[in-house]
C-alpha cells in the first residue's frame, strides 16, 4: 500500500499563495470602498 | 472503469451515436450519484418525503445513464475513435439530458408550477445564472436547498470532466470534453490533473469560505445549524458566481455589512480564471495586476461602480459611503462577476436606479468575469483582447508601413496577439450580442419596457441572475424557453450547442435521404 506522505514545505507554500490571493481580494474591496467614500464626500 | 458486465447489447449502427451515448451515460451516472448527498442531508433532518423524491430521481437517472453506457459500450470499445465533435456534442447533450433528470427532485418537492419551470431552475443552476421560478423559497427543505446550490457549484467547476475523471479510466482525448464545456486553460499537461487542481482549489476555498461565513452567521444571531447551512449555501452560490440564496430576500436576509463584504471576497475570487488562481497560489503573486483579464475586470468594475454611485448619490437616494457601497457597489460587482446576489429588491432597480445606473449594471453584466472560471458574459479576456487588438490596429495605421511590431498581451504568460485570436474573441462577443438582442426583442414583443427587457436579457445571456422582476412563473412560456436557451448557450459559449444542432441536423438529413430512396 502506498504511504501517504505530507509535504509540509509545499503545504506552507500553497497556504502562502492562498493568503496572497485573499490579500488581493481585501485590497480590491478596500479600494472600491475608498472610491465610494470619495464619491460620497463630493457634493454632487 | 465501472463495469456493467459483458453487454449483450449490439453495437449501434451509427458509431458517432455509440460514442456519444457511452460518455453521456457516464456523465449522467456521475451526476446521479451526487443526489446521494442531498438525500443524506434530508434524512439527517428527517425530511422523509424529500428523501423519497431523491431516491426516485436517483434510480431513474441511474437507469437512463446505465442504459446509455450499455448501448454505446460496444461501439466505443470496438471501433469508436473520439473526435472533437464528440467532445462538444457530449458536453451539450449531457447538460440537456441532465436538465430534465436533475429537475425530478424539484418537481416532486411541490415547489414548482410546471416541468418547464423546474427545468428552467436546473439550467439556471448548471449555468451559474441564479434566476429562479421556484415557489415559496423561504420554506424549501434542506435537501432541495442543498441540491440547488450543489447544481450551481458543480456546474461552475465543470461536471462533464469531473464525472468522466472519476468514472472512466481511459481518458485519452479528455481535452475535447474539457473544451466542449467551455474551459480551455490547462494547468498541468493532462486534463485529469487540471480537473483535480480546479477541484482542490475550490474545496480549499469551500472550507475557508464556509468557516468564515459560519462564524459571521453566529455573530449576526443565526443558530449554529443555520449558520453552517447558510454559510455553505452562500459560499457555493458566491464561488460559483451563481447567486442562489436560501431566502427570497437573497443577501438582504442577513442585514449584515460584514456578510456582504465576505461574500464579495468570495464571488470575486470565484469569477477569476483558474489559471490565474493556480499562478498566484504557486507564487506568481503579481500576476493579479499584470493579467489582462484582471486589468479588464478591475477597470470595468471601478468605472461602472463610479458611474452608478455618482448617479445615485446625485439623486439623493444614497448619500453616505456605507449605503452607496452596500446598495450600489455590491450590485455592480455582483453583476460584473455574473454572480447575481442582490442587495436591493428587483423593483428598486427600475424605480430608483435611473437610466444611467441601469445602463452601467447592464453593460457590466454583459462584460462578465474571467474565462475558464465559473463566471459568464463576454469574459474580461475577450474584451481585453478586442480592445488591445483595436489599439494595435490603430498603431499599425499610424506608424511606418515598413515597421513590423509583434503585439503581445499578458495572460499567465506573454502571448502574441494575432489576428486569429482577435477575430475569435470578436466572434464570441458578437454571438453574445445576438443572443442578448434576441432576448431583449422577445421581452419587448411581450410588452415589457425595453430597458427592463434589456436588463433581464443581459442577466440571462451573461449568466448573472439579477432580475427586475420579469423572470416569474407568470411570464410567457416562449420567454422561459428562450431564457433557458440563452443560459445554456451563454454558458457553453455557443460552439458545443451548435455542434449538437449540427449533428442532429445531419442525422435528420440522412434519415430523410434514406426514407426517400
Amino acid at each position: 500500500m502506498k504511504r501517504l506522505k505530507l509535504d509540509f514545505h509545499q503545504i506552507f507554500k500553497d497556504a502562502a499563495g492562498y493568503t496572497a490571493e485573499l490579500g488581493w481580494m481585501v485590497l480590491y474591496t478596500l479600494a472600491l470602498f475608498l472610491l465610494t467614500w470619495l464619491i460620497s464626500v463630493i457634493p454632487w | 472503469m465501472a463495469d456493467f458486465g459483458d453487454s449483450m447489447v449490439k453495437p449501434v449502427k451509427h458509431p458517432n451515436l455509440g460514442i456519444v451515448f457511452y460518455y453521456t451515460g457516464y456523465i449522467v451516472i456521475g451526476m446521479s450519484l451526487f443526489m446521494l448527498l442531498p438525500a443524506l442531508a434530508s434524512a439527517l433532518f428527517r425530511e422523509w418525503n424529500v428523501v423519497l423524491g431523491f431516491g426516485i430521481a436517483l434510480m431513474s437517472s441511474l437507469s437512463i445513464g446505465m442504459s446509455m453506457v450499455l448501448i454505446g459500450r460496444n461501439t466505443r470499445l470496438n471501433k469508436g475513435k473520439l473526435m472533437w465533435k464528440h467532445g462538444f456534442v457530449v458536453a451539450s447533450l449531457s447538460w440537456f439530458i441532465l436538465m430534465f433528470l436533475c429537475a425530478i427532485p424539484y418537481m416532486l418537492s411541490g415547489h414548482m408550477n410546471s416541468l418547464l419551470d423546474a427545468t428552467f431552475d436546473v439550467m439556471s443552476g448548471f449555468t451559474t445564472t441564479g434566476v429562479f421560478l421556484l415557489q415559496d423559497l423561504d420554506h424549501v427543505s434542506v435537501g432541495l436547498n442543498l441540491w440547488r446550490h450543489m447544481l450551481t457549484f458543480i456546474g461552475g467547476q465543470g461536471m462533464v470532466v469531473l464525472a468522466l475523471s472519476f468514472l472512466v479510466r481511459e481518458m485519452a482525448g479528455a481535452y475535447k470534453f474539457y473544451v466542449g464545456e467551455g474551459k480551455d486553460v490547462t494547468l498541468v499537461p493532462n486534463v485529469r490533473g487540471t480537473t483535480q487542481i480546479i477541484w482542490i482549489i475550490s474545496m480549499v476555498y469551500l472550507t475557508i469560505g464556509t468557516f468564515i461565513l459560519f462564524i459571521n452567521g453566529i455573530l449576526i444571531g443565526l443558530n449554529p445549524t443555520n449558520a453552517f447551512l447558510h454559510g455553505l449555501y452562500i459560499f457555493m452560490a458566491g464561488w460559483s458566481t451563481g447567486g442562489f440564496a436560501p431566502n427570497l430576500q437573497n443577501i438582504m436576509y442577513y442585514h449584515s455589512f460584514s456578510y456582504e463584504v465576505v461574500s464579495i471576497l468570495f464571488f470575486v475570487l470565484g469569477s477569476m480564471n483558474f489559471g490565474l488562481h493556480y499562478a498566484i497560489i504557486k507564487g506568481k503573486k503579481m500576476e493579479f495586476l499584470k493579467n489582462i483579464e484582471m486589468q479588464s475586470f478591475i477597470l470595468s468594475s471601478f468605472v461602472a461602480s463610479a458611474i452608478a454611485s455618482v448617479a445615485l448619490a446625485k439623486s439623493g437616494l444614497y448619500t453616505d459611503a456605507i449605503s452607496l457601497f452596500r446598495r450600489v457597489v455590491f450590485n455592480i460587482v455582483s453583476a460584473n462577476t455574473t454572480t447575481g446576489f442582490g442587495s436591493v429588491f428587483a423593483r428598486q432597480f427600475i424605480l430608483e436606479w435611473g437610466p444611467l445606473g441601469m445602463m452601467a449594471i447592464t453593460i457590466v453584466m454583459l462584460i462578465g468575469g474571467s474565462a475558464c472560471s465559473t463566471a459568464g458574459g463576454f469574459k474580461g479576456l475577450r474584451v481585453g483582447i478586442v480592445v488591445k487588438g483595436f489599439f494595435a490596429d490603430m498603431r499599425k495605421l499610424l506608424s511606418s508601413e515598413r515597421r513590423v511590431k509583434v503585439e503581445k498581451y499578458h495572460h499567465i504568460k506573454d502571448m502574441i496577439l494575432d489576428d486569429a485570436i482577435v477575430r475569435s474573441a470578436g466572434t464570441i462577443i458578437l454571438l453574445y450580442i445576438v443572443l442578448f438582442t434576441g432576448a431583449t426583442l422577445l421581452g419587448a414583443y411581450y410588452g415589457y419596457p425595453v430597458v427592463d427587457s434589456m436588463f433581464e436579457a443581459a442577466s440571462v445571456s451573461g449568466n448573472v441572475g439579477l432580475s427586475v422582476g420579469i423572470t416569474a412563473t407568470t411570464m410567457p412560456s416562449a420567454m422561459k424557453v428562450y431564457y433557458i436557451i440563452a443560459m445554456y448557450m451563454g454558458r457553453l459559449e455557443f460552439l458545443s450547442v451548435f455542434a449538437l444542432i449540427g449533428v442532429m441536423a445531419q442525422g435528420v438529413k440522412s434519415w430523410f435521404k434514406k426514407s426517400s430512396v
